[in-house]
């Protein structure tokens, strides 16, 4: 068989079908594996395969999917990996007869790499790289990795593939009705990762039917630069007579397929519930039509494990948190030196929400070995962070660890013209699919010229072309120095940018450096941001946290058209509005307490002018009582009715040294005893009761969690409280709390209780002679109320 | 008896389940800006919670229409729970849970800090908890039509329906929620608070 990229020249490339449920249906028990059992009854395979390829399928799989050594463990067969892959492989290829294409099939391990599971990435590489040996040696023609649910366990089967053998390698991943993988990947960023890593086709197969997938093939479509998968199941799985069927036939399969193939599909086929006849329509339905040629897309993406992020060639400026870098700042230096990362993560999530696009990571402390903090950090950042990551490091191995291990395409800074750092890492950027930082730093050391360092952008950027890496994947740096050490210093970074703009290069800054060795720094910094954005400035590497340098940045982008509509610009300033409430400033007390807002500045012109009685009454229960019947209503939910309860403490707060015995100054507050009955570690709901009680004028005595009837007695009569509030989560605790309800009644007789808590109903709370129950927080305020005000 | 760890789940719950758990309806009436306040906190409560969980897979030994008793002997008396895993060989037993810090911190912000804050991070480490268990039986192959066997739709907790909270003691220590850092006294209560343990079946019809 020839090339399969040759076959997409003239035809779709029509994969098989579903195989599974063939051999369950042809002698395979339940919970038998597949793997042995093929090996052992071939012929029931090879009848199927012979079916599809008669029907079309210019691919067929090996049945090879469970072939990872964990999951043969499973079946106790995991000492036989190689021979089993290699037979299978071989058993494929006898049904083949060169007809079809044969992929060797591989599938989820079961396993996660760390932090999400217990392998490493070099054991899962390892794990895969076994299995691949065997395929090969069984001749496949090239490899498909699917069904992966796991972004990062998908790159280690391609990295495994690219360093064991040259054969063409497939990937496709699994959805979920959310429309990501299980772990939590876009189509678009698990599309971008998987290309990067050097899938030669990429696409989803299994998870939903064909007519729930249009979204997500648009989504990987628009940014690969490589064939498109697509091998859906036969629709939804439904229960039909006690058994689990899918919803779609195979017409109905086909027009569902036509319709992603108009979207972009290139290489398409069926998953479970398919059979021959479904690859047999799908064949006759793409038949005379070709995909379209792949279009080299120029946009640049970056992508983490979650999201992709778009440098723009004249958009907003993209920007590159430099706060995860220990030069200068102890604090981190020190948490790194004692192999802490927690630092960083903080770092991290203040400069994702105070705007930043990408995160710069630098963890160069003299003396350390960076590598034993990178790759924790990476890791965790890799599983949990969705803006894409920078690595920064003079070492080229720690940029290769952090490569290898992170789920997305990450940014090298970067590569200069210094003696052997090009020669070793562009074919890192290569290998591993990243984009980086052309430096234009050489063996000459800092050029002072922008003709010299478009002279080594230029020698730099033809080395990168010999290994196929093409602008989109560089940003180059404009090496912005000290403009107090050279009057032109800032002249020729900003002809550097000049000169990248109109030969098709992005460009980055570290803003900062510009300001060096003057005063008020900032003023300096914010000057030459723009001045640099006027000249084309691309990317910038600065402190999100510093407000006036980003609303510059984007003023700036407004001012020079980069920002067409001003949405960026107006969503900034809207966002400011809303941080600050300027946008629905209350006019009356009664307002500020049912909106939950500030008070302050209207309690205090209300005292000048007004009974303090009335206010209380007229303004602050009453908007309260309105806010309960809000919340009963369901139009309110629960952080409307608590910022309502902190709006209205804050006047009785204020108000309580201007009371006169009259209007209830010296009166003392009803005293409530709240706890948690013996036995129950559980408080977060009793401690909200308190919370709203204690907002809405109770004296609140709380007594904590796994609290003896005797503590509460004692404390009632201590305090003299004329109510008990009662919390428990379980059966098990309520039972005390029944006991706690007697004790009470016979000690301190008078006293109310009332209860509540996950399994309390008003019934139970009858049962065991509480005076009153409450459904939750709010209904605990207005039961207190009722029981002793 | 297969055992599996999750050390961290990266996904994160839907912010529609957090808004319901929080109170939110579709009559719900909140100013764009109070939203946007709370969609912030749920940002801040991502960066805190930090789910994991383990399960154990077990043969079922032998059920009746009293109970289920799993391949280590243990006896699970619950009509319910046997009608959940009539068509089950194997049981899937799952523990999930947050650090104590995501309570300390509630707990801290209910009393001193912003209580708003509090309750959004309650709502949210609540889903990432129940998530966690859906997480885990995704992992686990909800659906393996290869192999023809599924995971039952629905899962069971000790302390619901008709099993008794007792046997949340003998689930505990199958999975060994201590090392997830979870504790569990004499009346079954797990600590830290938001900490959960489920079992499913595995069908193979």
């Amino acid at each position: 068989m020839t090339d399969f990229r040759e076959i997409l020249k003239n035809e779709y490339l029509i994969l098989d079908g579903a195989t599974g449920s063939y051999l369950q249906a042809n002698g395979m028990k339940v919970g038998q594996c597949p793997e042995l059992f093929v090996a052992e009854n071939p012929e029931v395979l090879q009848r199927l395969q012979e079916d599809y390829i008669r029907v079309g399928s210019k691919i067929i799989y090996t049945a090879t999917l469970g072939g990872t050594r964990p999951k043969l463990t499973d079946f106790d067969l995991g000492d036989r990996v190689y021979e089993l892959n290699k037979r299978l492989a071989e058993i494929s290829a006898e049904a083949a007869k060169g007809r079809a294409l044969v992929a060797g099939d591989i599938g989820g391990t079961g396993q996660f790499i760390k932090p999400l599971g217990d392998f490493s990435f070099e054991e899962m590489v390892d794990t895969f790289k076994e299995q691949i040996h065997g395929l090969v040696d069984g001749g496949v023609d090239l490899l498909v990795i699917e069904t992966m649910i796991d972004l990062n366990e998908a790159r280690a089967a391609v990295l495994a593939a690219k360093e064991t053998c040259n054969l063409p390698v497939f990937v496709t991943m699994t959805f979920d009705e959310s429309g990501r993988t299980l772990t939590g990947s876009s189509p678009k960023a698990a599309a971008i990762a998987l290309q990067a890593a050097g899938a030669d086709a990429v696409g989803l197969n299994c998870s939903t039917g064909p007519f729930e997938m249009p979204q997500i093939v648009r989504d990987m479509k628009s940014v690969l630069n490589v064939p498109l998968i697509v091998k859906p199941n036969a629709g939804i799985p439904v229960l039909k007579d006690g058994k689990t069927v899918f919803n779609l036939g195979a017409d109905d399969f086909v027009t569902g397929m036509t319709a992603l193939v108009d979207l972009g599909a290139d290489i398409i086929g069926g998953c479970c519930g398919t059979t021959p006849e479904f690859i047999a329509k799908l064949t006759e339905a793409v038949k005379g039509r070709k995909p379209e040629a792949m279009k080299p897309s120029h946009t640049a993406f970056l992508a983490s494990n979650f999201e992709t992020r778009v440098i723009p060639e004249h958009g907003k400026l993209f920007v590159i948190g430099e706060r995860i870098n220990p030069t200068g700042k102890k604090a981190l230096k020190e948490s790194f030196i004692n192999g802490d990362i927690s630092l960083a993560l903080e770092y991290a999530s203040e400069q994702r929400n105070k705007g930043a696009d990408a995160l710069d990571i630098n963890a160069g402390v003299p003396g350390m070995d960076e590598k034993s903090i990178v790759e924790p950090l990476v890791g965790e950042l890799g599983a949990r962070m969705s803006l894409p990551l920078v690595f920064d490091s003079s070492y080229p191995e720690t940029i290769e660890k952090a490569l290898r291990i992170y789920p997305g395409r990450a940014l090298i800074n970067s590569i200069s013209a210094e003696k052997g750092r090009a020669e070793v890492l562009l074919p890192l950027q290569k290998k591993y699919g990243a984009m980086a930082i052309l430096l234009p730093i050489g063996e000459k050391g800092i050029p002072a010229t922008a003709e010299e360092r478009v002279e080594i952008i230029l020698s730099l950027f033809a080395q990168a072309e010999t290994l196929g890496l093409r602008k989109t994947d560089f940003l180059v740096d404009g090496l912005a120095f000290a403009i107090s050490s050279s009057l032109d210093a800032a002249e020729q970074t900003f002809k550097t940018l000049e000169w990248c703009k109109a030969n098709g290069f992005k460009t980055v800054l570290g803003v900062s450096n510009a300001s060096f060795g003057l005063p008020e720094r900032k003023w300096v910094n914010l000057a030459y941001l723009s001045a640099a954005m006027l000249h084309g400035l691309t990317a910038a590497i600065i402190n999100p946290g510093e407000e006036l340098l980003m609303n510059t940045a984007l003023a700036t982008g407004a001012v020079l058209g980069r920002d067409p509509d001003f949405g960026d610009y107006i969503d900034k300033v809207a966002d400011m509005a809303t941080s600050t409430s300027a946008a629905s400033e209350p006019a009356t007390l009664f307002d500020a307490v049912v909106g939950g807002k500030d008070p302050l500045v209207l309690i205090k012109k209300e005292i000048e002018t007004r009974e303090i009685q009335a206010i209380i009454d007229e303004e602050i229960i009453r908007a309260l009582n309105h806010v309960g019947d809000l919340f009963a209503e369901k139009k309110y939910f629960l952080p409307q009715l608590l910022a309502s309860a902190r709006s209205a403490k804050t006047v009785f707060d204020y108000i309580e040294p201007y009371l006169t015995k009259e209007n209830g100054a010296g009166a003392a507050k009803k005293k409530v005893v709240v706890a948690t009955v013996k036995g129950d570690i559980h408080d977060i709901g009793k401690n909200l009761v308190a919370l709203m009680l204690k907002n809405h004028g109770f004296d609140v005595i709380d007594l904590g969690k796994d609290v003896p009837s005797e503590a509460i007695i004692e404390a009632v009569r201590e305090t003299g409280a004329g109510l008990v509030g009662l919390s428990a989560l379980m059966t098990t605790t309520a039972l005390e709390m029944a006991k706690t309800v007697l004790a009470l009644a016979a000690e301190t007789p008078g006293v109310k209780v009332m209860v509540g808590g996950a399994v309390v109903t008003p019934e139970f709370a009858a049962e065991i002679g509480a005076h009153g129950y409450a459904r939750d927080a709010a209904d605990a305020v207005k039961t207190a109320k009722k029981l002793i005000d | 008896m297969q055992s599996f760890s999750y050390p961290l789940i990266p996904k994160k719950p839907a912010r529609e389940a957090v808004l319901r758990r929080l109170g939110y309806h579709r009559e719900t009436m909140v100013e764009t800006a109070d939203m946007a306040r709370v969609d912030a906190m749920m940002v801040k409560a991502a960066d805190l919670c930090r789910p994991k969980a383990k399960a154990v897979l077990l043969d079922i030994a032998e059920k009746n229409e009293y109970g289920v008793t799993l391949g280590n002997g243990l006896l699970l008396p619950s009509a319910k729970l046997a009608r959940m895993l009539a068509e089950s060989g194997k049981a899937l037993l799952m523990g999930a849970a947050l650090d104590m810090s995501v309570i300390d911190t509630i707990n801290r912000e209910l009393k001193t800090g912003d209580a708003v804050f509090a309750v959004v991070l309650d709502a949210y480490a609540s889903e990432c908890v129940d998530d966690a268990l859906d997480y885990v039986m995704q992992a686990q192959g909800r659906t393996d039509f290869r192999l023809g066997r599924k995971l039952t739709r629905h899962r069971f907790s000790a302390g619901y329906g008709d099993l008794d909270l007792k046997y949340q003691k003998d689930l505990f220590e199958i999975l060994e929620m201590d090392k997830l850092g979870v504790t569990i006294n004499e009346n079954f209560l797990m600590e830290p608070e938001k900490s959960v343990i489920a079992i499913c079946g595995v069908e193979e019809p």
